[in-house]
């Protein structure tokens, strides 16, 4: 009896050692990835990453919030102010930018994130389906190097037209990353390869896209109208005139010439999906979007019921810049309102969270699509490099201007000047994170609206309206150096 | 051979002895303690076999020589050693053994006497924590056992508590102890939802059923749970059933808590005083300050005199924030049984209404534990506890929903809206109040932690044990937030996730237990182990109700978010260990445990650990036995190793999570590959004393030691231009050491009796290589040659007295400043981890009154008030300002004030620098209690065993220098505690709700 329970014991704790040592217990799978050998060895895989890609790309820190907004308040005199209490923004505004800045910090590694699945798609398209390839080599060269183009434009000190430009810009990462070694500390590129880069990918993609022009199926990605949108913003930025005259007129006779704007400024805002205006937004929906009430560009710029936070409030510095008939410029004052379809006008008087100041109404909703480049813009676009190159590629820029004046109910001009571009720009795109490209090629000047140094001045190239290199990035990166004004 | 030369000596003596034995000596002997007659007591002459015992009434009587000498000896007293001189009559007072000998430790796997233990483990007895209230029993340990540093996250209730036993000694993996009830390690991280702050698995454990706490600090304790053991283990014993009649408990408590502190907002004449100060330091004095406030605050004005300032509203939205709480707690429970089967049976009930208005927790739960002695060999058992708890919550510190956040507002904004007569929804910020109505998110848990166990005895000395355990976890969270809410929008929001943990734990273990030739006590222990987590996760949020009515997601017309998702972890593993007692007087003990975990690959994913320890008891040898002053003396040393392996499930991996954009389905990498991931280990070396003076009647412990940790499992920072900005590494040596000391006296033990208790831990932590990585997390870092997450941000410089200017010291050295907060240098401005910390605890009793108090203390740890950015941020913004920076702050040139000049809408130095960094240093009166025993013989009348009645009190009064709600603030941060980040962040207040002090009464009945 005995023998017979200590030989079943020890039988007992053998077959526990066994289930114990047994080595496929410890073999668990995760179930909500999948380890990256599994992406890149099939053509489903590289899609879903393309997927992964513009996914990134939508988020707040890139064009879906910051990449608009930053520019908004770096380039901010005064028109707006910041009454948030995000102190980041505030310092954005008043040019007392911290390279720990937690936000700044996002929009670079999120930019980066983004390349590097555009670097594994370009890497890996041998196992795409020939009758994709095109397309998918297209969209992610167009993710690369408008991200480089954000990076860039935020991080490096302004290219400038006729020098050579070999000041530090990013670091130009064009190849994925398998694992941590010595290439992967990569110092600043300079603005100027930096650029050719861009122009690169983006003159890629606009060819490989060729088949995908306007909006409709294609909402949300990537287009040849899209691309040569950037490309136009890109060689405007360069000085090249011509060559973004004749992007911008691409994109224009790709929408159908002008009947493509709406009847109104207010309509082409807070829409769920592409207009007849749009030629690239960022879609938003109840399952994908950059934020609800910390996040997302509608929130700082909303005080409706319910919504917004109301932390930009609209000037007049800024509403002294219309005139009088302006649609632009007016303003929908009404308590009854509840919700952005409630407001008529490009402005209102803010009933929510601290009523009673003027907001804009472009950013009003949860969900809505963000506009990203509107066909008022490629018009404007086309009408100053012309202008300025003085030629008249698709159309007179006197033209194209007046028709956007007529839009917003404004006189036309009998002529224009570079004065005059620079207003009608203002008033047209406003809000819409144009405001820093546009004070660099004006060379127009910053006056700092409050804070420390209050009314200074500070010209289109002061280092102190180009972001800080993130301090983790700089400590990380040995090879790195960080931009002038935050030495 | 020894045994014979043993015989001749006694017959010898014997023979000796004979020669005079003729002398009668005759006596009682009594208990000094109450004077009560012992029975029982061993009397023996010494050198001798000769002796007797004492009667029923204590009295004694021997024969022995003239000049012998006596030995009176009694199990729980202390031994007494007379010369009997001739004397016919000798009574003798035995006092008790204060320092109990026979005192019992749970060790893992398996118990030993105290006295025998040669490594460091800190006992609590059900005793020291009876009636404590709180949803967890951790923060009762906090200032009764040294080396453990514990902290509430808040006043809010049920949260997630930062537990420390000597120091963090990882980075990037977990720093919180391993919880093992009844011999299942179990789940204890946060379980609650990623958008609040962590909750608490150990608030589902009643603290009532809690028959002691043993925590494991040194590594030869530790190591027998090996690879999860670096950061102590803390092993929860309930209570069992014996043999005897059946004993019933119960105990009531009924209370009520104020917050410890409030910090004093400005009302409403000392909002536009200051008001006005800033409006002209801004704007120049012709300013027209009082139309500026129309904007924000559009009832500020009384409407009938609209430029009388003096009317209008005047709130102090402090007290709206912070309510007088109330708690409750019913215990009962029975225990008995007969010879072959015990039981142990209980029913709780806990109700806390928290100081944080709209969050309160209640527990309701039963356990029964069952042993059963099936015959002279098998015996089995088994342990049920279920329980349900909810925590009715708010919203994190860092949302404007949460309550604390009401203190942002100002007193111009009336609560209610003066022509509505409804809440006002024209505040600065979200009115909280609007919240609280239209809003709640409900925690629901329920729990089950049982396991079953057979014992059989194959051989004398020879068991064999099987024990089967579970922690089953289902956890429902619902919240809603109405249409007037922020966060509701105007359509209602509903969230709702589902949470079920499921643990199994299989332990099979051999002991064997025997005592060879009378001097050489073994004890061996051989078993494995093997332990399988998993958890599902599934949650869906719902906008678009027909009304606030409606709160469930079926009644929403879009249903959003919709997830499910599971994860998991595995360990195998095999341990061993040797402990023996040679002569009763030298202590030896050997382990190890090998471990194999599911989160490493498969070519690191086993580990082991071995320790070893010894310890030498002084007093038992012959030149100390007869000592009076030393009445215990030992000295014990011990090493070894231990690992964790607290990391994420899958960290070793490079993996691809889903991704959504706009309905496209696509991969994006979360994780770069690191195949080569092994465990960190920690070395750590003790010394230690254990001490006993004058009968014990002083006694203590003093412990030193070296904990050194390698190979951390390091979120090792990469260049975010490769699309990351961490990847998994072994890198890294973090270093904690330390001294701990504890004392105990018996100051009188007459009538009145009086006892302290003092326990301090002085802990230093260094980073010692991190091959030159910096981790920075916000204004902390983790950097070489520094305690783990210093502050490193601009150091305030103080104002500039001839015009308020903010100063900060330009550059990383040097006294140079300047008035620019952006161009000033990072300094390492402050560390959040104590130098030292402790408690002090006294016990009183005279007659049928016991009186006990106990202060705790923490020095030297420093607290980053990130709420005060907005607090006192000289008007930055509109939100209400300290009465601290009100009497503190720059007015005219040559003042030296701590705050510089407010500045309506402008950023006069308030941003981010070491102006928000405070010393925590506190000592608190934790823990008051008086108690009346009612007289025996009156309750016993009545069947009754016992009656006490008690007042109890927390948190009595804080001492500290801290301008914050409470220097007892942990990480707010939404992650949960046994991340990186919380690692890292800690002391960090943001609007972190102070700790309840709380008075209650209560009644305990044994029958």
């Amino acid at each position: 009896m005995k023998t017979r329970i200590i030989t079943t014991l020890i039988s007992l704790f053998i077959m526990a050692a066994l289930i114990t040592s047994c080595e496929d217990f410890l073999d668990i799978e995760p179930q909500t990835a999948i380890s990256d050998d599994a992406v890149y060895d099939n053509h489903e895989g590289v899609v879903n990453a393309l997927y992964g890609a513009y996914d990134r790309m939508a988020g707040p820190q890139l064009f879906a919030g910051t990449s608009i907004f930053f520019s908004d308040l770096l380039a901010n005199s005064g028109e707006v102010g910041w009454r948030g209490t995000f102190v980041q923004y505030m310092q954005m505004n008043t040019k007392n930018l911290d390279p720990n800045d937690g936000y700044l910090t996002a929009k670079w590694v999120r930019a980066y994130k983004c390349i590097d699945l555009a670097n594994n798609v370009l890497d890996n398209l041998d196992v795409v389906n020939d009758d994709h390839k095109e397309r998918v080599e297209g969209e992610a060269k167009f993710i690369r190097g408008i991200l480089y183009q954000k990076l860039v434009g935020f991080y490096a000190a302004p290219y400038v037209e006729g020098e050579s430009n070999d000041h530090p810009g990013v670091p130009l990462v064009l190849t994925p990353t398998a694992g941590i070694g010595d290439d992967d500390y990569p110092p600043r590129e300079t603005v100027a390869n930096v650029y050719e880069s861009i122009i690169n990918d983006l003159t890629d993609a606009k060819t490989l896209l060729s088949e995908y022009t306007g909006a409709g199926d294609n909402e949300g990605r990537a287009t040849a109208s899209a691309a040569a949108a950037f490309l136009a913003r890109v060689h405007m930025s360069m000085g090249n005139w011509e060559k973004a005259a004749n992007e911008a007129d691409f994109v224009i006779n790709n929408f159908g010439g002008y009947a493509a704007l709406h009847d109104t400024p207010r309509d082409a805002f807070n829409n769920d999906a592409y207009t007849s205006e749009d030629v690239f937004m960022i879609i938003q929906s109840e399952t994908s979007n950059a934020g609800q009430a910390n996040d997302g560009i509608g929130t700082f710029f909303a005080s409706l019921v319910g919504y917004g936070r109301s932390d930009v409030h609209v000037q007049d510095m800024h509403l002294e810049k219309f005139e009088e008939n302006d649609l632009r410029g007016h303003i929908t004052d009404d308590d009854q309102i509840v919700r952005i379809t409630d407001v008529d006008d490009m402005n209102y008087i803010g009933v929510g969270r601290r009523p009673g100041n003027v907001m804009t109404s472009k950013w009003g909703r949860y969900y809505a699509n963000i506009n990203v480049i509107r066909l008022a813009e490629m018009i404007l676009t086309r009408a100053e490099a012309n202008f300025r190159n003085n030629s008249s590629i698709g159309a007179e820029p006197i033209d194209d201007i007046n028709q956007i004046r007529l839009r917003a109910g404004v006189d036309e001009w009998e002529t224009i000047d570079e004065d005059l571009i620079w207003e009608e720009r203002y008033r047209e795109l406003c809000f819409e994170g144009r405001l820093l490209d546009d004070i660099r090629r004006f060379r127009r000047e910053v006056i700092i609206p409050e804070g420390t140094g209050a009314g200074t001045a500070l010209p289109w190239n002061s280092g102190r309206l180009v972001l800080p290199i993130p301090q983790r990035e700089m400590d990380v990166n040995p090879n790195l150096v960080q931009n002038e004004a935050y030495q | 051979m020894k045994k014979i030369l043993g015989l001749l000596t006694c017959l010898l003596i014997l023979v000796f002895s004979l020669n005079g034995q003729d002398h009668v000596v005759t006596g009682t002997v009594t208990n000094q303690a109450d004077g009560h007659t012992l029975p029982g007591v061993q009397v023996v002459v010494q050198g001798t076999t000769i002796g007797t015992t004492t009667d029923m009434d204590g009295k004694y009587e021997i024969t022995v020589s003239e000049d012998a000498v006596l030995e009176f000896t009694f199990i729980g007293m202390t031994r007494e050693v007379i010369d009997v001189e001739g004397r016919n009559v000798i009574d003798v007072e035995l006092a008790p053994d204060i320092a109990q000998l026979d005192e019992v430790v749970v060790v893992g796997y398996g118990t030993r006497l105290k006295y025998e233990l040669s490594g460091s483990i800190s006992s609590v007895s059900a005793e020291d924590i009876a009636g404590h209230i709180a949803p967890s029993f951790e923060t009762a340990l906090h200032g009764r056992t040294a080396g453990v540093h514990m902290s509430a996250g808040s006043g809010k209730l049920g949260q997630q508590i930062r537990t420390r036993i000597r120091g963090s000694s990882s980075i990037s993996a977990s720093n919180q102890p391993l919880y093992v009830i009844d011999g299942v390690p179990v789940v204890s991280e946060n379980l609650g939802s990623p958008g609040n702050e962590p909750t608490n698995p150990m608030a589902d454990l009643n603290t009532a059923d809690i028959e002691s706490i043993e925590i494991l600090k040194d590594a030869s304790a530790a190591a027998i749970y090996g690879s999860r053991a670096s950061n102590g283990v803390i092993l929860i014993t309930t209570k069992r059933g014996e043999e005897g009649r059946t004993r019933i408990d119960v105990s009531s408590q009924v209370g009520f808590s104020d917050p410890t502190n409030k910090v004093g907002f400005l009302n409403r004449e000392q909002y536009l005083d200051l008001w006005e100060q800033a409006a002209i330091a801004s704007f120049g004095e012709d300013v027209d300050w009082k139309s500026m406030l129309d904007g924000p605050f559009p009832f500020w004005r009384d409407p009938d005199n609209p430029d009388d300032i003096t009317k209008g509203p005047d709130t102090n939205w402090e007290d709206e924030a912070l309510r007088r709480g109330e708690t409750q707690q019913y215990d009962i429970s029975a225990r008995g049984g007969d010879e072959s089967t015990q039981y142990y049976a209980s029913i709780s009930f806990l109700d806390q209404v928290a100081i944080v208005n709209g969050n309160s927790f209640d527990r309701v739960g039963g356990r029964l534990n069952l042993d059963h002695q099936a015959s002279d060999r098998v015996s089995f058992g088994m342990n049920m506890n279920l329980n349900r708890s909810r925590n009715f919550r708010v919203a994190h510190d860092r949302a404007f929903a949460t309550p604390m956040q009401m203190i942002a507002l100002t007193p111009l904004d009336p609560t209610h809206d003066p022509e509505t007569g409804e809440l006002n929804d024209r505040t600065i910020y979200e009115n909280g109040l609007i919240v609280r109505k239209h809003s709640h998110f409900d925690t629901e848990v329920f729990r089950n932690f049982g396991n079953v166990f057979a014992n059989i005895e194959i051989l004398p000395g020879l068991n064999f044990r099987s024990e089967g355990g579970v922690d089953i976890l289902s956890q429902q969270e619902v919240q809603f937030n109405g249409r007037p809410t922020n966060d509701g929008g105007d359509t209602g929001f509903g969230f709702e996730r589902h949470v079920n943990t499921k643990l199994f734990n299989l332990e099979n273990y051999f002991t064997y237990e025997r005592i060879f030739a009378d001097n050489y006590d073994v004890n061996f222990v051989l078993g494995s182990s093997l332990q399988q987590a998993d958890y599902e996760y599934a949650s869906m949020s719902g906008r678009g109700f027909p009304s606030d009515d409606f709160k469930r997601i079926i009644s929403a017309t879009e249903a959003i978010n919709a997830s499910s998702s599971g994860t998991g972890y595995r360990y195998t593993s095999f341990f061993a260990r040797s402990d023996m007692k040679f002569f009763d007087r030298y202590l030896l003990l050997i382990s190890g445990r090998a471990d194999g975990s599911s989160r490493f690959g498969r070519d690191n994913r086993y580990g082991f650990f071995p320790a070893a320890s010894a310890g030498w008891i002084a007093t038992n040898e012959d030149f100390l036995i007869d000592n009076r002053t030393i009445s215990f003396l030992k000295p014990r040393f011990s090493w070894g190793l231990t690992g964790n392996s607290e990391i994420y499930n899958y960290a070793p991996r490079g993996l691809y999570a889903s991704s959504d954009y706009a309905g496209l389905a696509g991969l994006y990498s979360t994780t770069l590959p690191s195949p080569d991931l092994k465990w960190e280990t920690t070395t750590q070396t003790n010394i230690g004393i254990d001490f006993g003076f004058i009968n014990n009647r002083i006694s203590g412990e003093i412990d030193y030691y070296v904990k050194k940790t390698e190979d951390l499992l390091l979120s090792t920072q990469v260049p975010a231009s490769t699309g990351f900005t961490s990847v998994y590494t072994n890198i890294g040596n973090m270093e904690n050491k330390g001294w701990e000391f504890m004392l105990n006296t018996v100051n009188v033990d007459r009538d009145f009796k009086w006892n302290t208790s003092f326990n301090i831990a002085f802990n230093e932590n260094e980073v010692t290589n991190l091959e030159g990585e910096v981790i920075s997390a916000g204004i902390w870092r983790v950097m070489e040659g520094e305690p783990i997450g210093v502050f490193y941000t601009k150091e305030y410089a103080g104002v500039n007295p001839d015009n308020g200017d903010a100063l900060f010291y330009l550059n990383e050295e040097g006294d140079e400043t300047t008035n620019n907060l952006a161009e000033a240098a990072n300094r390492i401005v402050g560390d959040p981890n104590p130098d030292f910390w402790g408690g002090f605890t006294n016990n009183f009793s005279y007659r049928n009154f016991d009186l006990s108090f106990m202060f705790q203390f923490v020095y030297g740890h420093d607290i980053y008030n990130h709420g005060f950015e907005w607090q006192a941020s000289g008007f930055r913004w509109e939100d209400n300002q300290t009465v601290y920076l009100y009497e503190n702050h720059w007015q005219k040139p040559g003042d030296d004030t701590y705050y510089p000049q407010p500045r309506l809408y402008e950023e006069n130095g308030y941003g981010t620098s070491s102006i928000q960094i405070f010393d925590g240093s506190y000592i608190r009166l934790k823990d008051v209690t008086l108690g009346y025993t009612l007289p025996r013989d009156l309750v016993q009348r009545a069947n009754i065993e016992n009656i006490r009645i008690f007042a109890r009190g927390y948190n009595l009064l804080t001492f500290t220098d801290y301008p914050g709600w409470d220097p007892e603030v942990s990480s707010p941060n939404t992650a949960d505690i046994t991340t990186q980040t919380s690692n890292i962040q800690q002391g960090w207040d943001f609007y972190t709700a102070p700790q309840p002090r709380t008075i209650t009464f209560g009644l305990n009945v044994s029958l």
